[in-house]
């Protein structure tokens, strides 16, 4: 069974306004399975897992540590390859792309966040939001002018000649947000992106992409066991041992859920 | 073009970062380039001072003969007598404007004293200008001729040792005329001398050379020495003789081609300082390879998160190893000033060197600047930097940007 958090009609039906437009799936997630080995014991960190991603989404992934969020943010993001399955991106199946053509689409549409900023120390705030465009055929002054247009979005336009270890955490990982959407991705990932913040400066953070995603439509899927970080989000993919235990979409400031161990 | 530069940018910023561990493979290659050079310096100062030694002492830059006399004038040196030197010499002159030009008449015979034979080849020569040119001949006991002496000798240190004779000593040379008469004359010894070469030293008499041409009974020589203002120029200059003297007639030589073992050595020490520069271009390699990997590896988290931001695998190769080319141009610049001051000052102190094999003369050697030492000790450092980093820059850019990512630091 195919779980499709916003589109799914168990969920749409019960849990969202009629009215709301049909958006279009970024992401597929179709029987996906990752295991690897560790010394002799074959290790499942993901099994026959399917989800589908809708444009626009602010979607969660929760679950608690080895539950395999990292891992499904990292297929999805193709930083990593499945043991099974198979995962469209914008209806292509990135499955048949070779390394060189994964970098080429992960460069064009899938915008990372890190948990630990992974900025690159020797450039400046604004260097660092340049860098991904670097390798597209747009002038200088074009590059300019975006670099200043996503760091004055995350309040930094007046940090962009300062380097990370010259900006606090939250500033560092705002500087990362600028550096995902500067490219202007399909789909922005961002693995635990409160973990290495203070609460107050997680919330920060939370708000400013979801102030983002609401403003200009970008997908935003960030994973988190931070109950509150939660709350913030849309959609929530629950995780259990490498498996969906629920999904859940957010209806009047509540949760609704559909298990999908349930499935038949 | 962007993406070029904002390599290089994060690349020489990368290596001013890990100063450190930059410093230590720039001591890596600066050391191996300065060793390069100085070790190039002295071979070359080796090869410098054994021409100068061999011109300087026996055979002067070029020679002229009459034709054959270099197959066979070692047997029959008078069959190729040229019978006006004067003219010959004059012509020379002239087409080698200015240089000193000399004639000799050489010859073999058997030189006695105190009962002693011993088979000589002798020399007659213009003292004066002989003196001029023979800058790198030792006097080891007397003095050596003038154009006053007559009936003097000058005998090689070999001579003199076999016959067991002192300047002030008599020594009788007894030859064949060329046309086949014994003849023999008393000669006093004036001076012992000592030559680079121990062979040339066992059988070398010298004489005047209008003596020499009394006791063969003619007036002619048999080599004509050129002796140039710079060995550079040796070339050119034997080729306009060859030029413009009959080659029917005459035949003319460079020194090197007079010296053959000039160039057998030449290339043995050539193949010997090859080697070196392999093995050293090979101890830079691991030693800078060591570092870099390390280096390489501890930035593992860096590469991961190039990749996930759409670098290709291509991309992370290159700039590992525009960083391995970023410290081997650095270093290397760095061997070459530090090379260029090691020359200098052990030129300044001087190495004093035993007498090499098959010789009695010692001497003093320098490190020689020679342009295409530094150009290969540069070429030597840059490349096996980047050769260093080839491996890691494989092994980095193989991994998927997941497992590169994992390694947080």
């Amino acid at each position: 069974m195919q779980v499709d958090i916003g589109s799914s009609a168990t969920l749409r039906e019960a849990r969202e306004p009629p009215a709301r437009a049909v958006r279009k799936p970024v992401v597929r997630v179709e029987g996906v399975t990752k295991h690897y080995r560790m010394g002799s014991e074959l290790v499942v960190a993901l099994n026959a897992v399917n989800l589908v991603i809708e444009e626009g989404v602010f979607l969660a992934i929760a679950g608690p540590s080895g539950s395999g969020k990292s891992t499904l943010l990292n297929l999805i993001g193709c930083i990593d390859t499945p043991s099974g399955g198979r995962l469209f991106l914008d209806g292509e199946n990135v499955a048949a792309r070779t390394p060189d053509q994964l970098a080429v689409l992960r460069a064009r549409a899938i915008g990372f966040v890190f948990q630990t900023f992974n900025l690159f120390p020797v450039l400046t705030a604004a260097e660092n939001v340049e860098y991904p465009l670097l390798k597209w055929r747009i002038s200088r002054a074009d590059r300019r002018k975006r670099v200043d247009k996503y760091l004055a979005l995350v309040g930094l336009a007046k940090f962009a000649s300062h380097r990370p270890g010259e900006l606090s955490g939250g500033q560092r990982q705002r500087v990362a947000i600028a550096r995902a959407l500067v490219i202007h991705p399909r789909i922005v990932l961002a693995d635990e992106p409160t973990a290495n913040l203070d609460h107050k400066t997680g919330q920060k953070i939370l708000r400013l992409m979801r102030k983002i995603n609401r403003a200009t439509g970008t997908t935003f899927v960030f994973s988190t066991h931070d109950q509150k970080v939660l709350d913030m989000a849309d959609r929530r993919v629950d995780l259990e041992d490498g498996e969906i235990v629920r999904l859940g979409a957010r209806i009047d400031g509540e949760w609704r859920f559909a298990a999908e161990r349930d499935k038949p | 073009m962007a993406a070029i530069v904002g390599a290089f940018r994060l690349a020489r910023r990368n290596v001013a970062r890990q100063r450190a561990r930059s410093a230590m493979a720039l001591a890596a290659i600066a050391l191996g380039v300065a060793a390069i050079i100085v070790a190039g310096g002295f071979i070359h100062d080796v090869y410098i001072q054994f021409a100068e030694s061999i011109i300087h002492s026996q055979y002067g830059h070029v020679q002229v003969h009459r034709r054959g006399y270099s197959l066979h004038g070692t047997q029959r040196p008078m069959d190729y007598l040229v019978e006006r030197p004067a003219e010959l010499t004059a012509s020379v002159a002239r087409l080698t404007q200015g240089n000193i030009v000399l004639s000799r008449l050489r010859f073999v015979g058997l030189a006695n004293a105190g009962g002693s034979d011993v088979p000589i080849v002798g020399e007659g020569v213009d003292p004066a200008l002989e003196n001029r040119l023979g800058t790198f001949v030792q006097r080891v006991a007397g003095r050596s001729l003038t154009n006053a002496d007559r009936y003097a000798l000058e005998v090689g240190d070999g001579v003199a040792k076999a016959l067991r004779v002192a300047p002030g000593q008599p020594v009788t040379l007894g030859i064949v005329t060329p046309d086949g008469a014994l003849n023999s004359l008393e000669f006093e010894v004036v001076g012992v001398f000592r030559t680079y070469s121990k062979d040339f030293d066992q059988r070398a008499v010298r004489l005047p050379l209008a003596t020499a041409q009394e006791l063969f009974a003619t007036g002619g020589a048999n080599e004509i020495v050129v002796v140039l203002g710079a060995t550079a120029a040796t070339d050119a200059t034997a080729g306009r003789l060859r030029a413009a003297l009959p080659s029917a007639e005459y035949e003319v030589r460079t020194w090197r081609e007079l010296a053959d073992f000039y160039g057998k050595t030449v290339q043995l020490f050539d193949r010997q300082f090859g080697f070196l520069q392999v093995v050293l271009f090979l101890l830079i390699v691991l030693s800078v390879s060591n570092t870099i990997n390390a280096a390489a590896f501890e930035r593992l988290p860096e590469f991961g998160t190039m990749l996930a931001l759409g670098n290709s695998r291509g991309d992370v190769r290159r700039l590992i190893l525009l960083e391995c080319a970023i410290l081997g141009v650095v270093g290397s610049v760095i061997g070459i000033l530090l090379g260029t001051l090691l020359a200098l000052a052990l030129s300044a102190i001087g190495i004093p060197m035993p007498p090499p094999p098959n010789t009695d003369l010692g001497y003093t050697a320098q490190i020689r600047l020679v342009p295409q030492v530094l150009l290969g000790a540069f070429a030597v450092g840059a490349v096996s930097a980047i050769v260093a980093g080839v491996v890691p820059s494989w092994k980095i850019a193989a991994m998927e940007p997941v497992d590169a990512l994992r390694r947080a630091v």
